[in-house]
C-alpha cells in the first residue's frame, strides 16, 4: 500500500528524467533509489513501535504521551517525507512548465506546417544553431525533437529556452535540501540518544524516558544524511558549470 | 483504500482539463493522497491504543475517546479527497457520452472528413467549449464547495485545527473529571495544518480555473461581437456555424441541412 503510494511521485520524477541534464540524472535516481526506498522499507521497519517502546520511569498516566510528545513533535520517518516532497516540488513545477511549453510549441509547429513556410524556416534555424555550436553528432541527436516527448540533455534545454526555468528550479532545490539539513540538525541532530530527561505536566518530576533503538536509528540518519550532503555538492558543483556561460 | 483507481479515473479526466486543473490534480495525489497513506495513517494508526485517561475506571477511556473523537481525521480526510475528486467524474461521462455519439456518427458515416478512424476520435482531445464548459464549471463550482464544507466540519468537530496534550473529560462512567492525553498531538498538529494548507491552495487553484474559465467565455463572445462589428456578414455565417456546429456535436440532434457556409 505504502509502495503504491509512493508510486504517485515516482511516475512523475521517471518523467522528469527526461527533461533533465546528465547530473540531473544522477541526482534523480539517487533521490528515488536511496531516499524513497531507505524512508519506505528502513523507517518503517526501525520506526514502527517508536511509540509503544518509548518508556518512562513513571507509573503516572499521561506521562509517557507527553513526554513522547516533547522528543519527537514530528517523527523523523514525517520529516524525511515531508522532506522527499518538498525537494521534489521544484522539479514537478519545472516538468509541468516543460511539457506545457513542448505541447504549445508542437500546436504551433502543427499549425504552421499547415501555412507550409514555417517548418522550413524552423529546420533552417535550428541547423544555423547546431552549425554556431560546432557540436557535430551531437546535433543530429538534438535535431530531432518530440522523441516520446523528450526534452532532455543540456544542449536541448537550452535550445528550447528553459535554462533559466531549469536553473531557478535547481537554485530552488538546493535551497530545500539546505534548508532541511539545517532543520534536521536544529530539531534532531544527528544522534539518538538513548534517555531523554522529561518534566512535563502531567509527570510528577524530571523522569529518565527511554527510546527505543537508539543506535539503529543513529545508524540510520548517519546513512540518510551523508548522501543528502553529497548529492547536494556533486549536483550543484557540475550543473554550476552550465550556468558561467548563459 | 484503492487511490491507484482514483489515480487512473482522474488521469484519464486530466487529458481534457486546463492546465491549472492539471496542477491541481498534481497538488491532490502528491501533497494530499500521498502524505496521507505515507505518513498521516502512521500518526493516526494508535490513536485508541495510546489516548489514555488518568483513572482506573473500566470504559471510561472508551466513552472519552469518542466523545473527543466521533470521526478520526484520516477518515475525514479520505472522505474528503473522495467527494471533491467526484466532480471530475461528470466530465469524464460527459467526454464519454460525446465519444459515443462521435463514433456513432462517424460508423452512420457523417464525420469521415474529420476523422480517420475510431481510434483518432478516441485520442482527440476535447476541447472545453459548448455543454461541456458547463458540466467542467459545475464541477468545478462542487469541488469548492466540498471542500469549503469540509473545512469547516474539521473546525467544528474540533474546536479549530489545534489538538492539546490534555483533555478534560467527565462523561459517565468516569467518575469525576479525568485528564485524558492524546497521542502524538504536536505530530497531529502539524499535519492538520498541512493538510488545511493543501486544502486552502486546491480551492486557490479551482477558483482560479473557474475565473480563468470564464474570462475565456466572456474573451471569446466580445471578439465575436467585435468580428461581427466588422465584418457583419462574415460574422454571421461564422457564428451561424458554430452554433450548429454546437448543435450537431453536443446535442446529437438532426442537423440543419441545407444551411450555406
Amino acid at each position: 500500500m505504502t509502495n503504491m503510494s509512493w508510486s504517485f511521485l515516482t511516475r512523475l520524477l521517471e518523467e522528469i528524467h527526461n527533461h533533465s541534464t546528465f547530473v540531473g540524472k544522477v541526482w534523480l535516481t539517487v533521490l528515488v533509489v536511496f531516499r524513497i526506498v531507505l524512508t519506505a522499507v528502513g523507517g518503517e521497519a526501525i520506526y514502527s513501535d517508536e511509540q509503544a517502546k518509548f518508556t518512562c520511569n513513571t507509573r503516572q498516566p499521561g506521562c509517557d504521551n507527553v513526554c513522547y510528545d516533547a522528543f519527537a513533535p514530528l517523527s523523523h520517518v514525517r520529516f524525511w517525507v515531508f522532506q522527499i516532497v518538498v525537494i521534489s516540488t521544484p522539479s514537478v513545477m519545472y516538468l509541468g512548465y516543460a511539457v506545457h511549453r513542448l505541447a504549445r510549441e508542437e500546436e504551433e509547429e502543427e499549425t504552421g506546417a499547415a501555412e507550409g513556410a514555417g517548418e522550413e524556416a524552423e529546420e533552417a534555424g535550428a541547423e544555423e544553431a547546431c552549425l554556431t555550436k560546432g557540436a557535430g553528432a551531437d546535433c543530429k541527436a538534438t535535431g530531432t525533437r518530440g522523441t516520446a516527448g523528450q526534452h532532455d540533455g543540456r544542449r536541448r534545454i537550452q535550445r528550447e529556452g528553459l535554462m533559466r526555468v531549469y536553473v531557478a528550479q535547481l537554485v530552488a532545490r538546493a535551497a530545500f535540501e539546505v534548508a532541511f539539513l539545517v532543520g534536521q540538525y536544529l530539531l534532531y541532530g544527528f544522534e539518538v540518544r538513548p534517555f531523554f530527561p522529561c518534566s512535563r505536566q502531567p509527570c510528577p518530576h524530571v523522569v529518565d524516558c527511554f527510546v527505543s533503538r537508539p543506535t539503529e536509528k543513529t545508524v540510520f540518519l548517519l546513512v540518510m544524511y551523508p548522501r543528502a550532503g553529497s548529492e547536494k555538492g556533486s549536483a550543484s558543483s557540475r550543473d554550476g558549470k552550465t550556468t558561467v556561460w548563459i | 483504500m484503492d487511490w491507484g483507481a482514483l489515480h487512473t479515473l482522474i488521469g484519464g479526466v486530466n487529458k481534457h482539463s486546463t492546465s491549472i486543473g492539471k496542477v491541481w490534480v498534481t497538488v491532490i495525489f502528491i501533497f494530499r493522497v500521498m502524505i496521507l497513506v505515507v505518513a498521516a495513517h502512521e500518526v493516526w494508526g494508535d490513536e485508541q491504543e495510546d489516548f489514555v485517561c488518568n483513572t482506573l475506571q473500566p470504559g471510561c477511556k472508551n466513552v472519552c475517546y469518542d466523545h473527543f473523537f466521533p470521526v478520526s481525521h484520516i477518515r475525514l480526510w479520505a472522505l474528503q479527497l473522495i467527494f471533491v475528486s467526484t466532480p471530475a467524474l461528470l466530465v469524464a461521462m460527459h467526454v464519454a457520452y460525446y465519444r459515443h455519439e462521435t463514433t456513432r456518427k462517424f460508423r452512420r458515416g457523417d464525420k469521415r472528413s474529420e476523422f480517420k478512424d475510431i481510434e483518432d476520435i478516441k485520442k482527440q482531445k476535447v476541447r472545453i467549449e459548448g455543454s461541456l464548459w458547463w458540466t467542467y464549471t459545475s464541477s468545478i463550482f462542487f469541488r469548492i464547495i466540498f471542500e469549503a464544507a469540509f473545512m469547516y466540519v474539521f473546525y467544528f468537530l474540533y474546536n479549530g485545527y489545534h489538538l492539546p496534550w490534555v483533555l478534560k473529560c467527565g462523561i459517565d462512567p468516569c467518575p469525576n473529571l479525568v485528564d485524558c492525553f492524546i497521542s502524538r498531538p504536536t505530530e497531529k498538529t502539524v499535519f492538520t495544518i498541512f493538510m488545511i494548507s493543501a486544502s486552502v491552495i486546491c480551492m486557490l487553484l479551482n477558483v482560479a480555473e473557474l475565473c480563468y474559465l470564464l474570462l475565456k467565455v466572456c474573451f471569446r463572445r466580445s471578439k465575436r461581437a467585435q468580428t461581427q462589428r466588422n465584418h457583419p456578414n462574415h460574422a454571421l455565417k461564422e457564428s451561424k456555424q458554430n452554433e450548429m456546429n454546437e448543435l450537431i456535436s453536443d446535442s446529437g440532434q438532426n442537423a440543419i441541412t441545407g444551411f450555406p457556409s
